[in-house]
Order: structure tokens, then sequence, then C-alpha cells
């Protein structure tokens, strides 16, 4: 039997999107222009609840349309309660690899719950998508972030010197990336 | 003050705009080609119809996130490549440029160099952006150095992240900064 669970970790579910209640939520947390520039890169601004469902509906067509792009959102398993997502974005079938966005919104979970997820979504790429590569572009800003990618086995490939600009400031874009291999070799953490 | 005349024409060809009807069949032809195809991106080498060109370069006609320019010969006016800026959004800090020769027998004889000394030109000083990235495969030695010699810096690579012709091979990231292309232009 295979039993191991994909879509839930230790603290979080791995969801489909839920248009009753994530609009509202996410149009909530988008009030943190850290979170709203992963919404919308071309204009980080809060979003309403009507822009949101638009951006859920033309997330979900690009699904549909390539298969190139996988896409969770993420509640706590105490309260399923959106609190960001999880995604898997340009995946090349004929070159196995991908990249991975998480973004979480909810203060509370911020530097709580990402370590855990791509923990979750490694074993996911390479357990059932069966991927040769990950990568995750993140800001220089995002040090949450970037702690859990050290922690789960990343190295930082590539640096794209003052490619960002937030909060009156240029940030260097970080490339981060785990082979399969490397993965297999010691960053393999089971999960919860 | 400005020049009288301002366009994109350099040494050795000219950026104009992609015509569908007269670029669409020579842009086929040219992937029948399939060490070019293996250079454009990492999608799998496949055909494309003259009409099915045709209709993405219609679709993506004034479009806010993609500059995509021709490239012509001075010498004959032949249409010899295309370049891109991509990924333009309102305040851009970073576009990336794609180029790519698309007349075999050119290759490795300045047209492309000269085609992105005009983008880069055209990047910086008219839609004023931070800096310029590009990503190149690892096979593609002579592009790497064409880029080296225009300006782009080495930046990092994703190891082994393209899979063709049975071997793996890497993705280098390279970029130029403004206030290094002005450093640039200066010694020119």
């Amino acid at each position: 039997m295979i039993n191991t669970p994909l879509f839930e970790t230790k603290n979080c579910l791995l969801t489909e999107i839920d248009y009753e209640t994530d609009p509202e939520r996410d149009s909530l947390l988008s009030q943190d222009l850290r979170y709203a520039r992963y919404l919308n890169r071309a204009i980080p601004k809060p979003l309403s609840k009507s822009e949101i469902k638009k951006i859920y509906e033309k997330l979900e067509k690009s699904v549909e349309d390539g298969s190139s792009t996988i896409h969770f959102a993420i509640r706590e398993r105490k309260n399923p309660q959106l609190v960001g997502f999880a995604r898997f974005n340009w995946i090349l079938w004929n070159h196995a690899v991908a990249a991975i966005t998480i973004a979480i919104g909810e203060p509370s979970c911020r530097g709580k719950i990402e370590a855990e997820l791509i923990a979750h979504l490694l074993n996911y790429a390479f357990r059932e998508l069966n991927l040769y590569r990950v990568d995750c572009y993140i800001s220089q800003y995002e040090s949450e972030l970037e702690k859990a990618l050290i922690q789960n086995g990343f190295s930082c490939d590539v640096t794209l010197k003052e490619a960002d600009f937030f909060n009156n400031q240029y940030w260097n874009q970080l490339i981060y990336g785990i082979t399969h291999d490397d993965w297999k070799n010691g960053a393999e953490i089971h999960v919860g | 003050m400005l020049d009288n005349e301002m366009n994109l024409r350099g040494e050795l060809v000219q950026l104009v705009p992609v015509e569908k009807d007269r670029d669409s069949k020579v842009f086929t032809q040219w992937r029948r080609n399939s060490e070019y195809s293996r250079l454009l991106n990492g999608d799998p080498a496949i055909q494309f119809s003259a009409k099915s060109i045709e209709k993405w370069l219609e679709k993506n006609e004034l479009s806010s996130e993609l500059v995509y320019f021709a490239i012509r010969k001075l010498a004959d006016q032949q249409i010899i490549g295309e370049i891109t800026l991509d990924d333009i959004k309102p305040f851009s800090t970073n576009v990336f440029v794609g180029i790519s020769i698309g007349e075999a027998p050119l290759w490795g004889k300045g047209f492309g160099s000269d085609a992105m000394r005009l983008i880069l030109r055209y990047a910086f000083t008219i839609l004023n952006v931070h800096r310029v990235s590009l990503t190149v495969f690892g096979y593609n030695q002579r592009a790497i150095r064409s880029y080296e010699k225009v300006g782009f810096h080495h930046e990092g690579k994703l190891v082994n992240w393209l899979n063709r012709d049975g071997q793996r091979w890497d993705l280098h990231f390279m970029g130029i900064l403004k206030s290094d292309w002005e450093q640039l232009i200066k010694f020119e």
C-alpha cells in the first residue's frame, strides 16, 4: 500500500482553492504588501475579493491549459482558514525541472511553517512528480524563507544583483536549487 | 539635447518591428534547423506552421509585457534574427532579453552583439529598467562569449537543469545593471 500523505504536514493542509471563503481571506491578507507581491507581481497592492477571484480563475485556467502549474491553498490544521499558498511553476516535464513558490500571508505563521512545507513539497516533487531538480526564486529580504530552504538542503546557485525593488530599495534575487540526488543523499527529511 | 533622429540602428543591424505577414514564413524556415531550435528555449524542438507563428505574433502585437523586434541586416535589409525583452511590467526593475540569429551562415559574425548593444540602450534609456538579465544554455558557448563582450556578468548557474541529447546541461544566468552599462558606454 502507498499511504504517505501527500496533502498534509504536521501543522498544515495543502488543499484546493475554496471559492466560498478564500477570496475574502486572501483580500484581507493582501493588505500586507509583502504577500500582495506574490498575488499580483505587476502592481503589488491590496486586492478586492473580485480581483482575487479573477486571479484564481486565471490560475486555474493556466493549470487546465498547460499542466505546467500546480497550486495548493495552504491552511492550518488547527484552524483551516487560508494562510497562504504553495505552487509549482514552470514545470518543464521534458527536463523534469520546476520552480516552487511559497507565500505565507498570515503573520502568525510566517517563519514557522515554511520549513515543513518545503520538506513536503520536495517529497511531492521527487516522489510524485518524479522531478530531477527543484528551484526557488526569492528576494533577499525573504530571510525566513531562505532559512527554511537552507534547512531543507537547498543551495544558492544564482544571485541576480539588484533584480527586485521593494520598500524603497533594490534587493538581490536569489535562486536556490536542489537536485533529486542531493535530496536523496542527505537532505531528505521525513514529512510529518 | 536629443538627437534629431532616434532609432535602433547599430553598425551592422537595425531593430525593426516584426511584420507578421513578412516574417512568419522566415521564422518557420529557421526552425527547420534543429540546432537553431535547440538554442531558443527549453521546449522540445518542434515545427510551427507559418500560420501558427502569425497567430502568435498577432496575439502579442501591442503587448505591454513583451517587446519583440526583428533584426535587419543594414547591408542588404535581410531579416536575420529576432530579439525580445520579456517580463516587462509597470515599474519593471528587471527584464529578460532573448536573442537569436536565424540565418546560420551569419552566426559568429558580430550581428548578435550589435543587436544586443541596441536593445540594452533601448532598455536602459527608453524603458528605464534597472537591469537586464538573460539565461543561456551551457552548450551555447558562442553566445556566452558574445554576451560577455557586450558587458553581461555571470551571476550563477542552475547545474544540470536541462536534459537534452542524452545528457544534462547547466542553465547560466547573466545580467547587467544600468550603472555598469553607463560606465561601459563612456569608454566606447
